[in-house]
């Protein structure tokens, strides 16, 4: 409604500036409205032309400017000195992360005795060192031990001399592998599937004298050593794929009798020998850290397969006492032993306290490999 | 017009000269103008306007700052500046005789009479609210159409002529309310005065 009169009344005041006369009940607003029109006098000339206004206006204005730059400034300052430093460290980090990252892609490749080969094992141990599950430990370990045996698969196919040294590497590698698997808690079933699985292919690859091209092999000490690495291997997948098999530690004797009627204890938390890093915590080996001249363990004789010191050694090659397929029966190693609770371990084929079978995937060693 | 504002406002909040002195010239005229209209003196509505102008520079860098309706903001700040005035200086302004320079052929009574209805016009525009008061002195005073208005006060033209119709249809009140009082004024004065012959009245 108010607004209806609020229209009427502009359109009134608008026939009203046309000069058309308004009468009845809207004459006397209108006739305020023209009062108001009396306001709109010319108004004279700005006395000083509005020029003094003009100055003081420009002249507050670039004060105004001064005073702004000068207070930025001085929060701009020592935010600059942070800022340098910043930059600073983010160059650094970039660059080390371009450098490390092309240099890692090209150590990746290198060989034992290459010239980046001391670079990957860097990068290696800082893996090492960001790895914090037991189930990430496992998984890292077993694709370390595996690529040391490709590394030698490798120098092989290039006809480059695997020596003892290198053998050794990964024979710790391995080791370390099956020490991370036993601890990989509710992951160490799938754990042992994979590398043992994983050791089988490696076994073939390395089996298969075919691949070894380029150079014939004029060390019959690096046949040797493969062939040692090979059998070892074959001893090895059965007792990794065998949660309830003792986990021997590197640099100790093993013999069959000492291995046999022995209690098998999980190897939860025991360091391998020669390892720096504290109680219960896996540790790798570094490129030749662990490894004397002679390719031995650090301080110890080496323990496998045939030696000096060796009172009995297991047999190896086709007399394996593992060239049975996953039959746990005739482990020399004995019966499994107790758990931390001292519930009895179950044998191979048979199911532990959870109903799961504990047979692995098959010990081949006596048939070689995939 | 609202996006040069704009783009101007976005240069004056770093103070640059050029877009300051650009915003100075295209509105100290308009805002003298209005500001004269108000106050009826020349030098004052000159001084205001300056005013005006200097609390824009103030303002630039705070939130109080205008964002796109310069023109608006500025003729808002002219009439708080312009009330200021006259509460400061009282609403009996005597007339100053350094205004309008008198028209040819209009006799000084005349103007005169003229100069005091405005006087009269603006005190009671003093009584209005403040939007009352912007939408009386953009549209009549400074002849300003309805759309015109709407734009610079950021209303919609439905809401500016509700103010006008309201605003005139109290300063119509006021007006008569003041005619009354002054011609009960007048007869008491010449009860107990002889009137001289005449005499002005002052407003």
């Amino acid at each position: 409604m108010l607004s209806k009169r609020a229209e009427q009344f502009e359109e009134f005041l608008q026939r009203a500036e046309q000069g058309e006369t308004i009468e009845g009940p809207w004459a006397g607003l209108v006739q305020t409205g023209q009062e108001l029109s009396r306001l709109a006098v010319e108004a004279p000339p700005p006395p000083g032309r509005l020029r003094a206004g003009r100055q003081r206006f420009l002249t507050e204005a670039a004060r105004q400017r001064e005073t702004k730059h000068a207070r930025n400034k001085r929060r701009l300052v020592p935010m600059m000195g942070k800022m340098r430093w910043v930059g600073v460290m983010v160059a650094a980090l970039l660059f080390f992360t371009a450098v490390s990252g092309t240099g890692y892609a090209l150590a990746d490749n290198s060989l034992p005795g290459g010239a980046l080969y001391g670079l990957k094992g860097a990068m290696e141990q800082v893996r090492v060192n960001l790895t914090r599950s037991p189930e990430a430990k496992a998984e890292l370990a077993i694709d370390l031990a595996e690529e040391r045996l490709e590394e030698i698969a490798t120098m092989l196919q290039k006809g480059q001399a695997v020596d003892q040294g290198v053998v050794n590497q990964a024979k710790g590698q391995l080791v370390a592998a099956e020490h991370a698997v036993a601890n990989a808690g509710e992951s160490e079933g799938p754990m042992r599937a994979r590398m043992g699985n994983m050791v089988l292919a490696r076994v073939g690859q390395l089996q298969d004298k075919g691949q070894r091209i380029g150079a014939p092999i004029a060390d019959d000490t690096e046949a040797e050593a493969v062939d040692e690495l090979v059998q070892y291997m074959q001893q090895r997948v059965h007792r990794v794929q065998v949660p309830s098999v003792e986990v021997d530690q590197p640099g100790q004797a093993q013999t069959q009798n000492q291995a046999q009627g022995e209690n098998a204890q999980a190897a939860q938390g025991e360091n391998a020998q020669g390892d720096p890093g504290p109680a219960g915590e896996y540790h790798y080996y570094y490129w030749g850290a662990d490894y004397g001249q002679d390719g031995h363990f650090a301080g110890e004789a080496p323990s496998y397969g045939p030696g000096p010191g060796d009172e009995a050694e297991p047999p190896y090659g086709d007399d394996a006492p593992y060239g049975t397929q996953g039959d746990d029966t005739q482990n020399q190693y004995g019966p499994g032993g107790t758990d931390d609770d001292g519930k009895s371990k179950p044998s191979s084929g048979q199911k532990n306290s959870s109903g799961e079978t504990q047979n692995g995937s098959g010990g081949s060693g006596g048939s070689g490999g995939h | 017009m609202a996006t040069n504002d704009q783009m101007l406002l976005e240069q004056a909040r770093q103070y640059d000269s050029q877009a300051l002195a650009e915003i100075y010239d295209l509105y100290s005229l308009s805002i003298y103008h209005y500001l004269y209209r108000f106050v009826g003196e020349a030098h004052t509505a000159e001084d205001l306007t300056s005013e005006v102008f200097l609390k824009l520079i103030h303002v630039l860098d705070t939130t109080r700052a205008p964002r796109d309706q310069l023109q608006g903001w500025l003729y808002r700040v002219a009439r708080n500046l312009a009330v200021d005035w006259y509460r400061k200086r009282g609403r009996q302004e005597p007339l100053s005789l350094r205004e309008d320079l008198v028209p040819s052929g209009e006799s000084p009574l005349a103007k005169l009479e003229k100069d005091q209805d405005r006087q009269r016009l603006r005190k009671a525009l003093l009584a209005l609210t403040p939007d009352q008061q912007q939408v009386l002195l953009l549209r009549f005073a400074q002849e300003l159409k309805i759309e015109e208005v709407a734009q610079i006060l950021g209303k919609s033209e439905g809401a500016v002529k509700l103010l006008q119709y309201r605003a005139t249809r109290r300063l119509q009140k006021l007006l008569e309310r003041e005619e009354k009082s002054d011609v009960e004024q007048t007869s008491r004065a010449v009860r107990g005065v002889p009137a001289a012959s005449g005499a002005g009245r002052d407003n």
